[in-house]
């Protein structure tokens, strides 16, 4: 936990600049041969775009989306002959979408849940980094997450983080619930932090996701918490194709290039696997 | 360049803002549409529409927007429907605000006086027209505030149409917020951008309304950007090198007192225009006409007969049956039983099995009939100028040339003395002008058969005599005339024949000096003494 903490400030003090990749192309990924049926055809990603460094736009092209999902996704599509196109929504519209066939998959820091794996499909490849997010002058001190407890916390609505507090708040923090405002992504949970409507927000542990002027991560934890793309009950030939890219970029390297761009630890990677239920 | 003003103008968020304008606006008309057909659906005498009707708005206001584009944009694809997002969002916006607008338009509908509907059905207008012409242009002073209101709502709140993958300017800032951080800077800007497209259409609204307001005298300005739209048209003057508008006159025209100077041979023209058939054979014949109001008998049998060109003053208390007679004449209201006939033809009825039914196209009816009808509140459409109102049926409904309906227009104001109040709206007329007007719209019709009901009784004394002069006229050119009227004097000198009623039924008939200066019946003479003593309380008008 605490290497993480000291690896994302390392990361931070180092003033690495921020980077945005075209994307990480593998030679080795080429599973076009095995999936001949999806070559050629477009895969429609839906995604949120609001999530630095998951997937947000590029600031030089604001058309162009970018990010750690968005240029892993470009390059499973590569790996399976499949130009990739991005449709913009927000968290709301990505699960319906998939499933009216709207997008072929959908990704923004989705959590899995049993739940919702009976609704929808996931290949799971990453778990919840969360960072404890406090405006820059707090005094606040977390060394565990039920040193919480009490305070006034945003997170953003069907994320990791805020199921990961709700989970709190039945356990650790069931005396002394933690007052919890679900924001709707984007910029609203720091916002409610600098507007001290909120004494912390738990977001992504990655300093991409926020404005290192205005706030500090005070305190990072990794979660049990998969995340993950997701399907619709009926694609799952292209699940599996999907999967299996992922697989070899995580075998190759990309996977680990993409995370070190990003500025990411590549400790939170999960070897992909699809989960159905 | 301030960097909020840098974000206002940058091309990411503009192409958002376009994309709220275009779904905005094909929703808008979609929706004003849906909503115009749905009110009417609303305001339908079949029970199936008005309930059919009222489900839908009932649903589509009573369920959230969010969740109608869901449903179309993610359900309906399980039916292999599949729509595309932009589609999506328009269809949406468009069935969810029908149900708003359908609301407003009714109760703008509404408050048109009902009288407008009846004096247009009179001219033989029918239901499509009347609503085109006549009641929306009125209605639109309620609902064009209504529909900007709905118009700045829907731009702003197009947002919502983001979980369909629509990214509209809301959503495009918000987008960018989270790439950039600078939350209030990218947000000051897309406000900047609402503010000037709300801005514009706040003007196009001033501009509209300032179109529709019968307040104002055309040319006229009358609110806060009433100067600027002065200075627009006349500089448009200037460049065509026309003359500005005149400046409008005092705000009431003041009554023309005496008698107005009558063109008889122009009068003529009107009356003698139709078929000079059998002069002897009855014109209008009524065969034991009944009329009810729910348990109320209002007609109980009437039988009477007029021959052409004769003038029959009907008299009689109110509540006797009179005004319903005339409406019965023209087919304004559906007979119980019995049956009326005009020049021969039954006014709006075919029989079928030897009864009597109303034609669907009343309208058409009416028209071809030719009867012309001044109601006793005058009922000029609003909105027209006098002009405009006598030359309203002509061109409408009886598709003459514009230009050739201006001029016959024209010269029939002249000749019953407006001739200087062709372009004032009716609010500017005194009532004795705005009742000759109606006399000279209904005369434009060309009628057969003229129907006055009671046509001085919503008069100052002083103003009856103007009316009651063009009225003689009409008389002495041969107009076939049945007045209801209280105006004995007036009865007695120009009517060939008085019909005295009372409690739905005739109760006396005969020759106009017989009939008042020597009734035979006690309720007759009981009602003249009556009116007598009020007409001498009066001032006598000059008839």
């Amino acid at each position: 936990m605490a290497k993480l903490s000291q690896s994302l400030l390392g990361i931070a003090a180092l003033g690495l600049a921020y980077v945005a990749s075209s994307g990480t192309a593998s030679a080795a990924c080429d599973l076009k041969a095995k999936y001949p049926e999806f070559v050629g055809k477009p895969l429609k990603v839906g995604t949120t775009a609001d999530s630095p460094p998951y997937n947000y736009r590029d600031a030089k092209d604001l058309d162009k989306i970018t990010g750690l999902n968005a240029d892993y996704f470009r390059a499973i599509g590569a790996c399976l002959g499949m130009p990739v196109t991005f449709a913009v929504s927000d968290f709301a519209g990505l699960t319906s979408g998939v499933q009216a066939g709207h997008v072929d998959v959908a990704v923004s820091t989705i959590q899995y849940r049993p739940e919702r794996a009976a609704a929808i499909n996931f290949v799971v490849y990453m778990k919840g980094a969360s960072g404890v997010v406090v405006r820059k002058d707090s005094k606040l001190k977390v060394t565990k997450m039920e040193d919480l407890c009490g305070l006034k916390g945003a997170a953003a609505v069907g994320g990791a983080q805020l199921a990961s507090l709700e989970d709190l708040n039945k356990k650790g923090c069931a005396a002394k619930p933690i007052e919890l405002t679900a924001t709707p992504g984007g910029p609203g949970g720091p916002m409610l932090v600098q507007n001290k409507r909120a004494d912390f927000y738990l977001g992504p542990a990655t300093i991409q996701s926020f404005d290192m002027d205005l706030f500090k991560i005070t305190y990072t934890q990794t979660s049990n918490l998969a995340l993950g793309a997701i399907f619709a009950k009926t694609s799952t030939k292209l699940m599996e194709a999907f999967a299996a890219a992922m697989k070899t970029l995580q075998a190759d390297g990309t996977e680990a290039a993409l995370y070190k761009t990003y500025l990411m630890d590549p400790a939170v990677s999960l070897p992909a696997e699809i989960r159905t239920k | 360049m301030p960097e909020f003003l840098q974000w206002a103008v940058h091309p990411f968020l503009l192409k958002g803002a376009w994309i709220a304008i275009e779904i905005t606006a094909a929703a808008m008309v979609g929706a004003l549409a849906i909503g115009l057909f749905l009110a009417a659906m609303r305001l339908s005498s079949s029970a199936a529409l008005r309930g059919s009707a009222w489900v839908y708005i009932w649903f589509m206001r009573g369920t959230p927007l969010l969740l109608q584009l869901v449903f179309l944009y993610d359900v309906l694809p399980m039916l292999e429907i599949r729509l595309d997002n932009f589609t999506t969002a328009i269809i949406g916006f468009a069935i969810h605000e029908s149900a708003f607008c359908a609301e407003y338009i009714r109760g703008a509908i509404l408050s048109v006086n009902r009288n407008q509907s009846i004096a247009a059905a009179a001219h033989g207008m029918g239901p499509v027209l009347t609503l085109r012409r006549i009641i929306l242009p009125q209605a639109m002073r309620v609902i064009l505030p209504q529909t900007a209101n709905t118009v700045i709502n829907m731009l702003k709140s197009t947002s919502v149409a983001s979980v369909i993958f629509v990214n509209e300017l809301s959503f495009r800032a918000h987008q960018v917020a989270a790439q950039n951080f600078k939350y209030f800077t990218v947000l000051t800007a897309a406000g900047l951008i609402y503010l000037f497209m709300t801005s514009v259409l706040s003007i196009v609204q001033d501009w509209l309304e300032r179109k529709y307001n019968t307040d104002l005298e055309r040319g006229m300005g009358g609110n806060m950007l009433s100067g600027f739209w002065t200075w627009i048209e006349k500089r448009r003057a200037a460049k065509v090198g026309a003359v500005a508008p005149p400046e409008p006159e005092t705000p009431v025209v003041p009554a023309v007192i005496g008698n107005p100077q009558l063109d008889p041979a122009l009068i003529k023209s009107f009356v003698g225009s139709r078929g000079a058939e059998d002069d002897a054979a009855p014109f209008v014949v009524c065969r034991n006409v009944h009329k009810s109001y729910g348990q109320r008998e209002v007609l109980s049998g009437v039988d009477f007969s007029i021959k052409r060109g004769e003038v029959v003053a009907i008299l009689g208390p109110s509540g006797s049956g009179k005004s319903t007679l005339l409406r019965l004449i023209n087919h304004l209201e559906h007979m119980d039983w019995g049956e009326i006939t005009v020049d021969g033809k039954h006014v709006g009825y075919e029989k079928i099995n030897n009864m009597l039914k109303p034609r669907r196209n009343l309208a058409k009816a009416r028209a071809e009939a030719r009867i012309g009808m001044v109601f006793q509140s005058f009922n000029l459409f609003d909105h027209l100028t006098a002009l405009e109102n006598v030359m309203e049926a002509p061109t409408q409904v009886y598709k003459e040339k514009p230009q050739h309906a201006e001029e016959v227009a024209t010269k029939l104001l002249a000749s019953i003395g407006l001739g200087g109040h062709l372009h004032h709206l009716p609010h500017r007329l005194s009532g004795g002008q705005q009742q000759r007007v109606a006399i000279a719209r209904a005369l434009a019709i060309s009628p057969k058969l003229m129907l006055f009901d009671e046509p001085t009784s919503a008069l100052d004394p002083e103003l009856v005599g103007e009316v009651l002069t063009v009225m003689r006229r009409l008389a002495e050119a041969g107009m076939t005339m049945i007045v209801v009227t209280h105006e004995v004097r007036f009865a007695r000198d120009v009517a060939d024949r008085v019909v005295f009623m009372d409690g739905g039924e005739i109760v006396e008939d005969g020759p106009a000096r017989q009939v008042i200066d020597n009734p035979q019946q006690e309720r007759t003479r009981r009602f003249l003494r009556q009116v007598t003593q009020e007409e001498a309380e009066k001032t006598p008008g000059p008839a």
